[in-house]
């Protein structure tokens, strides 16, 4: 891992350019990023449809290669890597959260989130224990035998989150994580990621087009064609009273008399 | 908002002298609001002069006798009437940012961007604390009218940022 | 990953593992009842060749188990070394008895000669007198059917029928033992006149001067031979019931290949089926840090389940299959069957087939779901899947399969290869036949398919358009449901075409009783 002053470097993207297809079909997705995330942030991805963020979140992921650039996720270069070794990196590094909660329907709660370790080849036992502190973590520990269909939608993300952060990942990737939710349970999942940050350390990336869920981060960056036309450092939060009494027009107005 | 129908709904309750009124106001009505003792009072006199209250001194040993103010039946009908009919909807369309890009968007160096990108971010911003905030009142047993406060401003920032999300593509068309 | 998550994703979708496992079922039962009647068969006809030889060291036959001339009977009887040549003929035939049909094996032999082979000891009536329409039946046999000297026995054969009477019943011994007691036997002069053979007789037995000298003699004999014939000790005749069975048993193996391929191309059906339909969860298992192989694994062992758990309900299956199936021979071939006999190799051989016979269906989609990059599934929007694109391997693998199956139909007319290899190379043949086909289908069903929709155009209405291009955009799995439907229709009308010229037959034998009559 490298250093950058105090806080250790998470990931770190430098020229990263994503080319899909070619001459007459030729996109490019991604043109030239450079991004550093901290150890213990919680940054948010905006950018309009077509703007290249999911491509983003799949180069850091491992789930996609970039064309040219380097993709360092905790000092590994990705470029450097097998398939066989990215799949040890998605395996050991790396959490996944998907709009569609992507929960194996024929598995139970605690079994899902068990599932990185047992393709890991953890023993039952000991993956069944860390499921389920991964549970609790998520406030589901109560209900470690229900299938996914058994669940509402914000308890099926909360599984998934839950399995995302079984195997003590380096980062967590999260693609519109509140996209198939209503708006009381995707506040929900939201705080569940804050809580994360604050309590946990640790490091969240996630794509977004819902400005609530990105004012959650720390930081925005926003995207367009395949560029980052914005960033954004969101300051810390004061206490609840402090940020209502900077809310104005909550004076009195003058009655007409 | 009508601070003589805050007022008369507060004396509802029961006769307040008026120190009494105003902090009721300021701390379970409006929490966080301020209201200042000269407009506490005008309105009283207001009040008075119309029939809606009427006031009784109490004498008091160590201190000035104090006005104790409560509701005549007048004063109870006026309220009903306010709570029975519809408020007007607070719709101020005329704000700031809207004046801003309108004339950057006329002025030939005017950076229209610069201003949506300005404003998102202070909208951004505000809209971070007012998240978090809402997701600690939940944690912190917080007041419900606090909690209801917050909510009412999360919203009306997640209204602002998308209303400049389609300022920036209605004002990109126009000015590719 | 466990086991038990394996067996919740097959469980998930009964109808279709169920058809799955009857795929494999059917296979394995097939395979395993076939081989089962074909070993048992095999053995009856030996066990009847040796009794029948008696005390005769060498007998010629013809190749085939067919017929031949009488005349070679002199001149083998002027052979060196050979003291005695009895003329056999022997054909399967239905007795009328009190009791009703009777499928016995008539013999018809040259009563003086005769005693030199064998001793027909009387336990009562009269022996075979030269010329008479008379027989001689097992005392057992014609006591269990309520049959006594003097009465009447109707004897139908392909050829013909005739009404004979029984003038004597034997005591247990080398020819009643054959076709366990079911054996009609008659003068060889009576059979030959009766039933229109002519001067045709089966075979030859021959009884040696001295037997050390069988060797010698042999090769003397054989020599003097015409092709087609061939001179060798009784036992080895046993290696000529593989000819006489050549036909039918080439049909059941046939058959037997082409319920295991069925079963194979229903696997690989309903296989392709679930994985599109998985795509996002194999996906997924990628994107949790899953190995190409382990998803390949993880599917191949699905598949693994129902080949162990179809091969377990196959064998006891097919083990019950087997005896209708000895029935139906028995009927076909006039021969006198025991019950099953269970070799070793058969049960062995189905266990191993069945779950070899799922994962080679399965191997090759799983290991391209397994290669396949997880970002792909993940981005497919759930239930949708790409349209399959038609590759050319099937087409030229096909094309091969079908250009070979051409070239062993051309070297089995032209007799270019000794018959025995017949046996092997055909079934096998059959096999590579179909699966041509199967593979070449998808090319060939699009431009039929959209020549239906073309002609029915006017007539299909909106859902009959929707379902042709669904079928299109299918392409792999629609040939295949083609294929499966092909094969079924294949073994129908084979099965149906024997069942029917058996019936055939049968009419012809009770219409010559009637005329008899």
């Amino acid at each position: 891992m490298t250093t950058t002053g105090t806080r250790t470097t998470a990931i770190a993207l430098h020229g990263v350019h994503k080319v899909f297809g070619e001459s007459s079909t030729r996109v490019e997705a991604l043109a030239g990023i450079d991004l550093d995330v901290g150890a213990g942030e919680f940054v948010a991805i905006m950018g309009p449809s077509g703007s290249g963020k999911s491509t983003l979140l799949h180069l850091i992921g491992g789930l996609d290669v970039a064309t040219s650039g380097t993709v360092a996720v905790g000092g590994e270069d990705l470029a450097s890597l097998n398939d066989d070794q990215l799949t040890m990196l998605r395996r050991r590094k790396i959490g996944f959260v998907f709009q569609a909660y992507n929960l194996v329907s024929v598995l139970t709660a605690i079994e899902n989130v068990a599932l990185p370790l047992i393709i890991d080849g953890i023993a039952e036992s000991r993956a069944n224990e860390r499921a389920g502190r991964a549970l609790d973590l998520v406030g589901l520990g109560s209900r470690p035998d229900h299938r996914p269909g058994e669940m509402s939608g914000g308890e099926q993300q909360r599984i998934a989150i839950a399995r995302s952060l079984v195997a003590e990942p380096v980062l967590l990737l999260a693609d519109e994580p509140t996209g198939n939710l209503d708006s009381v349970t995707g506040d929900q999942t939201m705080r569940l990621l804050r809580r994360l940050v604050d309590e946990e350390g640790q490091t969240v990336i996630m794509v977004t087009h819902d400005a609530r869920d990105a004012a959650m981060a720390d930081r925005i960056v926003r995207l367009r064609d395949g560029r980052i036309v914005e960033e954004q450092t969101l300051p810390p939060v004061k206490s609840g009273a402090d940020v209502l009494a900077s809310l104005e027009g909550l004076d009195a107005p003058e009655d007409a008399p | 908002m009508s601070v003589r129908h805050a007022i008369l709904g507060l004396l509802a309750e029961g006769p307040l002298h008026g120190y009494e009124l105003r902090s009721a106001y300021e701390n379970e009505l409006v929490p966080q609001s301020r209201l200042n003792a000269g407009q506490v009072y005008a309105t009283l006199d207001r009040l008075l002069r119309d029939g809606l209250v009427h006031h009784e001194v109490v004498a008091q040993n160590d201190r000035p006798d104090k006005k104790v103010f409560a509701l005549t039946a007048q004063g109870r009908d006026e309220l009903g009437r306010w709570l029975g009919h519809a408020s007007k909807v607070d719709l101020d369309l005329r704000n700031e940012t809207f004046l801003k890009l309108m004339v950057a968007r006329r002025l030939p160096e005017g950076d229209w961007r610069g201003v949506i990108a300005l404003e998102r971010r202070g909208a951004f911003e505000r809209l971070h604390q007012a998240t978090q905030a809402r997701a600690r009142a939940d944690r912190d047993a917080t007041p419900l009218s606090i909690t209801l406060l917050l909510d009412l401003a999360v919203l009306k920032l997640e209204g602002l940022l998308e209303w400049l999300d389609r300022c920036e593509e209605a004002l990109g068309k126009e000015t590719p | 990953m466990k086991w038990s998550y394996s067996l919740r994703e097959l469980r998930r979708r009964p109808l279709r593992s169920g058809l799955t496992l009857t795929g494999i079922t059917i296979g394995v039962a097939a395979m395993l009842s076939i081989a089962i009647t074909i070993e048992t068969t095999r053995r009856a006809y030996g066990d009847m060749y040796t009794t029948l030889a008696g005390r005769a060291a060498l007998e010629v036959v013809a190749i085939g188990d067919g017929g031949f001339d009488a005349a070679l009977v002199d001149q083998l009887s002027g052979t060196d070394g050979v003291a005695v040549a009895a003329p056999v003929v022997q054909m399967p035939a239905v007795m009328i008895g009190p009791k009703g049909r009777l499928v016995v094996m008539v013999i018809g032999i040259d009563p003086e000669r005769d005693t030199a082979v064998r001793d027909l000891k009387l336990r009562a009536g009269k022996a075979l007198a030269p010329g008479g329409a008379v027989v001689l039946l097992d005392a057992a046999f014609a006591a269990a059917n309520g049959i006594g000297v003097g009465d009447d026995a109707p004897v139908i054969t392909r050829t013909g029928g005739v009404r004979l009477t029984v003038c004597g019943l034997m005591e247990p011994g080398p020819i009643s033992a054959f076709n366990a007691g079911a054996v009609v036997v008659m003068p060889l002069s009576t059979a030959k006149k009766r039933f229109g053979l002519g001067d045709q007789i089966n075979s030859v037995q021959l009884v040696l001067e001295d037997d050390d000298r069988a060797n010698a003699i042999r090769q003397a004999v054989q020599t003097s031979l015409p092709d087609g014939l061939s001179v060798r000790p009784p036992a080895a005749r046993a290696d000529l019931v593989r000819d006489t069975l050549l036909s039918t048993e080439q049909a059941l193996q046939s058959f037997s290949i082409m319920s295991l391929v069925a079963g194979a191309f229903i696997i690989l059906n309903t296989f392709l089926m679930n994985l599109a339909e998985r795509r996002r969860q194999l996906a997924l298992i990628r994107a949790l840090g899953g190995t190409g192989k382990q998803v390949q694994w993880w599917l191949l062992r699905e598949a693994l389940l129902l080949g162990l758990t179809g091969t377990a309900i196959g064998i006891p299956l097919g083990w019950l299959m087997s005896f209708g199936m000895l029935g139906s021979m028995q009927t076909l071939m006039g021969v006198k069957l025991s019950a099953p006999v269970p070799g070793v190799m058969p049960f062995v051989a189905a266990a191993i087939l069945g779950p070899v016979m799922a994962l080679a269906a399965t191997w090759v989609p799983a290991r391209r779901a397994g290669r396949e990059p997880p970002l792909n599934g993940l981005t497919a929007a759930a239930g949708t899947d790409a349209i399959e694109s038609v590759r050319r391997w099937p087409l030229v693998v096909g094309v091969i399969c079908i250009t070979l199956m051409a070239g062993i139909c051309v070297i089995l007319v032209g007799e270019h290869l000794p018959q025995r290899s017949n046996e092997k190379i055909l079934p096998a043949g059959m096999a590579l036949l179909m699966i041509g086909g199967i593979l070449v289908m998808p090319y060939l069903l699009m431009p039929v398919l959209r020549m239906v929709v073309w002609g029915l155009g006017p007539f299909m209405g909106f859902e009959g358009r929707m379902a042709a291009r669904h079928l299109d955009r299918r392409r792999v799995r629609t040939a295949l449901t083609a294929g499966v439907l092909f094969v079924a229709i294949v073994i129908s009308i084979g099965f149906g075409n024997q069942i029917r010229s058996n019936l055939r037959d049968m009419d012809t034998w009770y219409e010559r009783t009637f005329v008899g009559d």
